[in-house]
């Protein structure tokens, strides 16, 4: 995990009693930190509605937030465990009775910071639903008698923050059992694979 | 046996069993100690069988208890003979034969924690086989179901020993797109300097950050863009950071400036060529500013300063404005003239005329430069000209004055003559004396020079040395960091190793103990060996004495028995003979049966023993105690029967 300095310079603020008297006010402020970033709350409730943060200069407290939450993030990314948090702490000079709780706040919450990070990206379209129906094909233009039965398939699927376009086509008995056949071969070569 | 005791005690403890620090060995242990233990390894053998640990006060209870337990092992395949009263009245020799069956029962996890890969690429199939075989079992989730595109699942992880309860570890599995956008990031501040006490913040922008900067989380217009703006906005900051110490380790070090030195003048540097090349650019345009291909050049000049090359073929977005601006204009125009074409044939026209005219004025213009050019060429001509008279008179008018000089001197021209030699003898020893006072001055001042000058570039290459001396600091510096990083990672790993092994800790317990064992198989093997050949050697030993014995006395037997039948004396030796032969036999067998009743007594010794060690007698006193208990227990149950009834 690297941290610029001023990161590291922030973080190391919370070690400091001048700033943040008590170890309670950093933990606060990480518990605010991460409920911002987890969307649950706003930072005028959580950093400003803080009694444990009342009284702590306004720079000083931004600071101080700003490098918690550089720190969350980049850790969460990293998939970083309780004790590197801890370590990362440290080296930014805060004492190990500051620097215990922080992590352990961190670590409680990985999953979900993890979620959120994961919510930026882009993929394939991701299939949602199908619809089928079965036709009985009599005849065309062309031919006079086919009779066959044919499948028309819709596949449904989303996209990036919504519904994607559906796909549809159309197969006749033995071109769908084939299809059926070769995801089934796919999902069953995950047993092998998996034991 | 304390090897074997120690390992039965260890395994007991590791499954659970409360058993007391103070005891070391199975003759310690007391029934409760037994029942629990047995109780215990049966619920971890399997998972049927659960007994109380504790027994309870009614001897009938805890009677049929023992018996169940007794069942139950029969059941697993105890080979011996087993009842209840191996739990109640125990002694040492059949519960160590029967917790060390039990103990060799136990589920073998710890052989599947040494079969635990090690090495990161092992660790790491580990880790895919785990995540296939967890969602190859997990449920599919309803796209209704998932919030924001997220099963939430709980994994569940077994603890560590079967008896500890499961750790459960939230799970999120992305699937699906609906909460998932794409990265954009936007600009964000990250205050950084408020609590630096050697470098207080400037009023200003404290007030900044006090009031008016928002948090860093509040700061990028949309919510979802929190999170990739800090993260690039940290490697930026990171990344700069990284390539400013490249820099100057590289560049800056040599210079002897300070940091903060060479960061102005490097500023500077790329000011000024930046200011160079918008005059350069500015004089060479044609008056439009800076078009299309300035602004392109521009990025190609910029791209001069940098070697990576990052802005080429894109482009920034200025110039992308500026492009669809001009086409836009352009487009515009067109627009204009082709619907309008009175007015563009008057605008031809008069576009014509005044073509013309600027073709005329242009003409004219160009005449008259060329005029001015001529007569510029004249007056420089002309110039030179005078310049050159004047220089001219100027020598012939000094050649003119020292000519009347000489002229007025002739007259008297011998007195002259001497006056002037006077003049040029003391003009020069004038000179020779100033000249010797001059080098006295000029000695001590080029001494003090060389010895400045060396001073000089002594402290230089002096300087030279420590930036040398500097620069392999950092060297050594960074690579010791980076070592320390390799062995850190190292450590991480071979603890984490070593946390996976802990697992089996009375491994090399058994290991100890099987190598002994081994040894003194070894060693009894040999003593058996010796002992059966000294036993043949004796055999033989007896053999051979039996079979010289025979045949002297049939040797004496028959010299004497034909002596026999003449004299009597012989007759009589002949008898003592045959008496001692039969004595003797006698003899032999009374020793042969001596052996035997001697290995019978040493039977019968270890028996006693053994009874002796089955503490029979206060077993005896226990089962007799219990006995009256069951029979005091059975009165009371008789009573309570005829009292209800």
């Amino acid at each position: 995990m690297e941290l610029p300095a001023s990161v590291t310079g922030g973080l190391g603020l919370l070690g400091n009693k001048a700033h943040f008297a008590t170890p309670a006010a950093g933990v606060a402020l990480t518990k605010a930190a991460v409920s911002v970033l987890l969307k649950v709350t706003t930072e005028a409730e959580a950093v400003d509605g803080e009694a444990a943060l009342k009284g702590v200069d306004r720079a000083t407290l931004k600071q101080a937030y700003a490098a918690l939450v550089s720190l969350l993030l980049e850790a969460a990314k990293h998939n970083k465990t309780e004790a590197d948090v801890k370590a990362a702490l440290e080296d930014a000079k805060v004492s190990e009775d500051r620097a215990g709780p922080i992590a352990a706040v961190y670590a409680a919450e990985i999953v979900e910071l993890r979620t959120v990070l994961s919510s930026t990206g882009f993929g394939f379209p991701h299939v949602v639903d199908a619809d089928w129906r079965l036709d009985y094909y009599m005849k065309d233009n062309q031919l006079e008698k086919v009779n066959q039965p044919v499948y028309l398939i819709r596949l449904k699927t989303e996209q990036n923050g919504g519904k994607g376009p559906d796909v549809q086509f159309s197969a006749s008995l033995e071109e769908l059992q084939d299809l059926v056949n070769t995801l089934k071969d796919a999902s069953r070569n995950l047993k092998p694979v998996s034991i | 046996m304390e090897e074997v005791d120690n390992i039965i005690i260890v395994s007991l403890r590791s499954i659970g069993c409360d058993i007391p620090d103070d005891v070391a060995s199975i003759k310690a242990f007391s029934t409760d100690i037994v029942v629990d233990g047995a109780a215990t390894a049966l619920a971890t053998i399997n998972e049927k069988y659960k007994f109380p640990r504790r027994l309870p006060n009614e001897m009938s209870a805890r009677f049929r208890i023992c018996t169940n337990m007794a069942n139950a092992c029969k059941e697993l395949g105890y080979a011996d003979d087993i009842g209840y009263h191996q739990f109640l009245y125990s002694n040492e020799s059949e519960v160590r034969k029967l917790f060390m069956w039990l103990v060799e029962k136990l589920p073998r996890e710890s052989s599947d924690a040494t079969a635990e890969p090690t090495g990161v690429s092992a660790v790491l199939n580990k880790a895919i086989t785990d995540e296939l075989e967890y969602r190859a079992e997990a449920p599919w989730t309803l796209p209704v179901a998932k919030r924001s595109g997220y099963a939430r699942r709980v994994a569940t992880i077994p603890g560590p020993t079967p008896k500890s309860p499961p750790t459960y570890v939230p799970h999120q599995q992305w699937e699906g797109l609906r909460g998932v956008h794409r990265l954009h990031a936007s600009v964000v501040v990250i205050p950084a300097g408020a609590g630096d006490v050697t470098k207080p913040l400037s009023k200003e922008l404290r007030k900044y950050y006090a009031g008016a900067l928002p948090y860093l989380t509040a700061q990028p217009p949309v919510r979802q863009d929190v999170a990739p703006s800090i993260l690039e906005k940290v490697s930026a900051e990171y990344t700069a950071a990284r390539e400013w110490e490249e820099i100057w380790n590289k560049e800056g070090m040599d210079t002897g400036l300070s940091e903060a030195e060479f960061r102005d003048r490097k500023r500077q540097f790329v000011r000024s060529k930046m200011a160079e090349y918008v005059r350069s650019s500015a004089l060479k345009g044609d008056g439009a500013g800076f078009g299309r291909n300035d602004a392109d050049s521009f990025a190609s000049f910029l791209d001069s300063f940098s070697d990576r090359g990052l802005r080429n073929a894109k482009g920034s977005r200025f110039t992308h404005a500026e492009k669809f601006q001009f086409t836009q204009d352009e487009g515009a125009a067109a627009a204009v003239a082709d619907t309008e074409e009175e007015l563009r044939k008057r605008r031809e026209e008069e576009l014509r005329a005044l073509q013309e005219r600027l073709d005329a004025l242009s003409a004219e213009v160009d005449r008259m430069e060329h005029e001015i050019r001529n007569f510029n060429v004249n007056t420089s001509q002309l110039e030179s000209n005078l310049r050159e008279e004047k220089s001219a008179s100027a020598t012939k008018e000094a050649l003119y004055r020292s000519k009347v000089k000489v002229f007025e001197l002739l007259p008297e021209a011998d007195k002259n003559i001497e006056l002037l030699q006077g003049l040029v003898s003391t003009s020069t020893k004038r000179l020779v004396e100033l000249a010797t006072k001059w080098e006295a001055v000029r000695a001590p001042l080029v001494l003090e020079y060389r010895t400045l000058k060396e001073s000089q570039d002594g402290r230089m290459t002096e300087s030279r040395r420590k930036l040398a001396q500097i620069k392999e600091f950092r060297e050594s510096m960074k690579q010791i960091a980076e070592e320390a990083r390799i062995k850190d990672e190292l450590y991480r790993q071979l603890t984490a190793e070593y946390e996976k092994m802990t697992k089996d800790i009375n491994r090399s317990i058994y290991t100890r103990r099987i190598l002994e064992i081994v040894k003194n198989i070894k060693k009894q093997r040999e003593d058996i060996d010796k002992v059966l050949i000294e036993t043949r050697a004796l055999q033989k030993e007896i053999n051979h004495t039996s079979d010289v014995l025979n045949r002297t006395f049939s040797a004496t037997d028959e010299l004497i028995f034909k002596d026999a039948k003449k004299d009597d004396a012989c007759r009589r030796a002949y008898k003592y003979l045959a008496s001692l032969h039969e004595h003797c036999n006698v003899l032999i067998a009374d020793v042969e049966n001596t052996g035997k009743l001697l290995n019978e007594i040493r039977d019968f010794e270890e028996k006693l023993e053994q009874l002796n060690q089955q503490n029979v007698l206060p077993n005896l006193e226990r089962i007799t105690a219990d006995y009256i208990q069951v029979k005091k227990e059975n009165q009371a149950l008789s009573a309570k029967l005829s009292g209800r009834a």
